[in-house]
């Protein structure tokens, strides 16, 4: 009985705009209260994140992210796109998804992309003649593209919590995110093949290459040295963080010492903090959670419930599209220490589950009418969400049929990792 | 009120210098390890230990800051279909949740303090390992103190006052 009422309340502050680390919070001191445990375990297990190597390339990643947003890297990279690869058929919609990719990458699946991207390339898409509704589908879906790269935060914390190797992680998401993108990119074709093509021009292509120079070696840096093994997550984030410091402020000088430099640490550490938060009581939560044998139950009771292994992973999709529709990933990826047990009983790979997890929560996010891009994009472009969903939608088909691939195709994303 | 608000605005300013100083000390340190271990083949002992420890310092800092500009991550839909007195309830309902949990958690992070200057010999840079624990306490002392002045806000302040200590839907989630 108090423990529904505990419940209920919870809810309703949830509901009413209560920050997630207070809710998950209040359910580990309550549960660690309940079974009369100390709740300075809670502290405890956070700071358990001061043994996982990891940690450290959460905020040399974001501050680097937010770096390039504060320079004009986003308008090179734009432009060194449409120089590349805009001769395609569709090489316009193919250029958005591919620099929404990057950015997301590198940015952390916060939303970043449709705020600093967003209204950079629709303008582009309106003016080679793609209609308001693809150009608006693209964009809102575009937002969510390159989680699975890396260096994306949302992997790493994935990584952090299920203690699975982020180096697995990263080579396992290479053809599941591909294939991702080249699914939505063949909706552009299709609608670009209606439209003149442009002509490929050498003189265009280097000045573009040029001007990024000292852009372009960072995804290979990042993605090609930690494929390759040259380099740690650790590793290469700090290359990146030393690195596009030095670029912007000393080369470039886009981002001045004085005052740019203090106002991207502190937006960088800002989202740092809040996933901090987060993570703290996650932590805590995640302790109680398997001391409580909690997976187990769970597991014996889906098993009493006759489900098997296909059963739980259409669950498990439905639930973190509902958990990805309302949360943000960040949030959502609490839910980890909770099903990667359960998954390993029904003999899924951890690696293959995060797969399954990030490509579930980048869907999610385009889902309306709360995914957190239709969110955005509505807020961005000034339109009505329900508009804005429904410019999604085949965007969301081909996104949901790429996502139940990955869920049941387990060897897209083990390819590349070793055992 | 003022000396509320005097207090948060000081707290948010030592808290973006801690974050200058000690992010910049993070970028370099961690570059220079890499450095060491793919040139020379070595590395500063202790370094990729004090490393992790600063993630803390910079992450409770940036979480000081977050919730001064309302940053903390939450679900928003609800309030698009509040009124105006609705939304301002729940809004002080949810910020004194939010510093009742950080005080709760509070006294855990302080005898978790104490446990560790009790069993902890190792020091880093010279100082004594339990002292970089320091910033857990520290953090929600400081974090709660914030959310209680947002509530304050929200029903002492001025209507530009309580429009800012109130998030509007999406800008919370981003830049």
């Amino acid at each position: 009985m108090i423990l529904v009422l505990v419940c209920l309340g919870l809810v309703a502050l949830f509901l009413a705009g209560s920050p997630v680390f207070a809710i998950l919070g209040a359910i580990a001191l309550y549960g660690f209260a309940s079974h009369g445990i100390d709740p300075s375990t809670v502290i405890i297990e956070l700071y358990r994140l001061t043994r996982e190597p990891v940690f450290l390339a959460i905020p040399l990643f974001t501050f680097a992210g937010y770096m390039l947003a504060e320079s004009k890297a986003p308008q090179r990279l734009v432009a060194l796109a449409q120089a590349l690869i805009g001769w395609l058929p569709g090489g316009v919609a193919i250029v958005v998804l591919a620099s929404c990719a990057v950015f997301t990458a590198f940015t952390g699946g916060s939303g970043i992309t449709i705020v600093a991207l967003g209204g950079l390339v629709f303008p582009i898409l309106r003016a080679e003649g793609y209609s308001e509704k693809f150009s608006l589908g693209l964009v809102t879906s575009s937002g969510s593209m390159g989680l699975l790269f890396p260096p994306s935060l949302p992997i790493i914390l994935y990584g952090t919590l299920s203690g699975t190797s982020i180096d697995a992680l990263f080579r396992a998401g290479i053809v599941p995110g591909t294939l991702l993108i080249v699914a939505v990119a063949l909706l552009g074709v299709r609608q670009g093949a209606r439209m003149p093509r442009h002509k490929f021009d050498a003189g265009v292509a280097m000045r573009a290459i040029r001007a990024a120079g000292w852009e372009i070696p960072l995804p290979f840096v990042v993605i090609g040295g930690i494929y390759a093994g040259w380099f740690t997550a650790n590793e290469a984030a700090a290359v990146t963080a030393f690195y596009t410091f030095l670029v912007e402020t000393v080369i470039r000088r886009e981002v001045s010492l004085r005052k740019g430099i203090p106002h991207v640490m502190t937006e960088s550490m800002m989202l740092v903090g809040a996933v901090l938060m987060i993570l703290a009581v996650a932590m805590g939560l995640s302790g109680l959670l398997i001391d409580q044998e909690v997976p187990q139950r769970l597991f014996a009771l889906l098993q009493s419930a006759g489900a098997t292994r296909w059963v739980f992973l259409i669950a498990l999709n439905v639930f973190l599209l509902l958990v990805g529709m309302v949360m943000e990933i960040f949030s959502a990826l609490v839910v980890v220490p909770l099903i990667v047990p359960v998954a390993k009983q029904y003999g899924i790979d951890p690696v293959h589950l995060g797969i399954i997890f990030l490509a579930n929560l980048e869907l999610a996010y385009v889902l309306p009418p709360t995914g957190l891009n239709v969110f955005l994009a509505s807020s961005r472009f000034r339109k009505p969400i329900l508009e804005v969903g429904r410019a999604a939608l085949p965007f969301i088909l081909i996104l949901a049929l790429g996502t139940l691939v990955i869920t049941y195709v387990p060897a897209l994303s083990l390819l590349f990792v070793e055992h | 009120m003022k000396p509320l608000l005097v207090l948060d605005h000081w707290i948010e300013k030592v808290a973006v210098g801690a974050i200058v100083l000690l992010l910049s000390v993070m970028i370099l340190l961690a570059f220079g390890q890499v450095l060491m271990r793919n040139i020379f083949h070595s590395a500063f002992p202790g370094v990729d230990v004090l490393l992790r420890h600063l993630v803390l310092w910079v992450g409770y800092f940036g979480a000081i800051i977050a919730t001064g500009h309302r940053r903390h991550l939450r679900i928003e839909v609800v309030e698009l279909v509040l009124s105006e007195r609705a939304r301002v309830v729940c809004a002080v309902i949810a910020n004194l949740f939010a510093a009742a949990i950080c005080i709760v958690l509070l006294r855990a992070a302080i005898s978790f303090v104490h446990l560790e200057r009790a069993e902890t010999t190792t020091t880093m840079i010279g100082l004594p390992a339990w002292v970089f624990a320091i910033v857990v306490p520290v953090g929600y002392a400081a974090i709660g103190f914030r959310f209680i002045v947002r509530a304050v806000e929200i029903v002492a302040g001025s209507p530009e006052v309580r429009r800012n200590a109130m998030a509007g839907p999406g800008e919370t989630r981003v830049l």
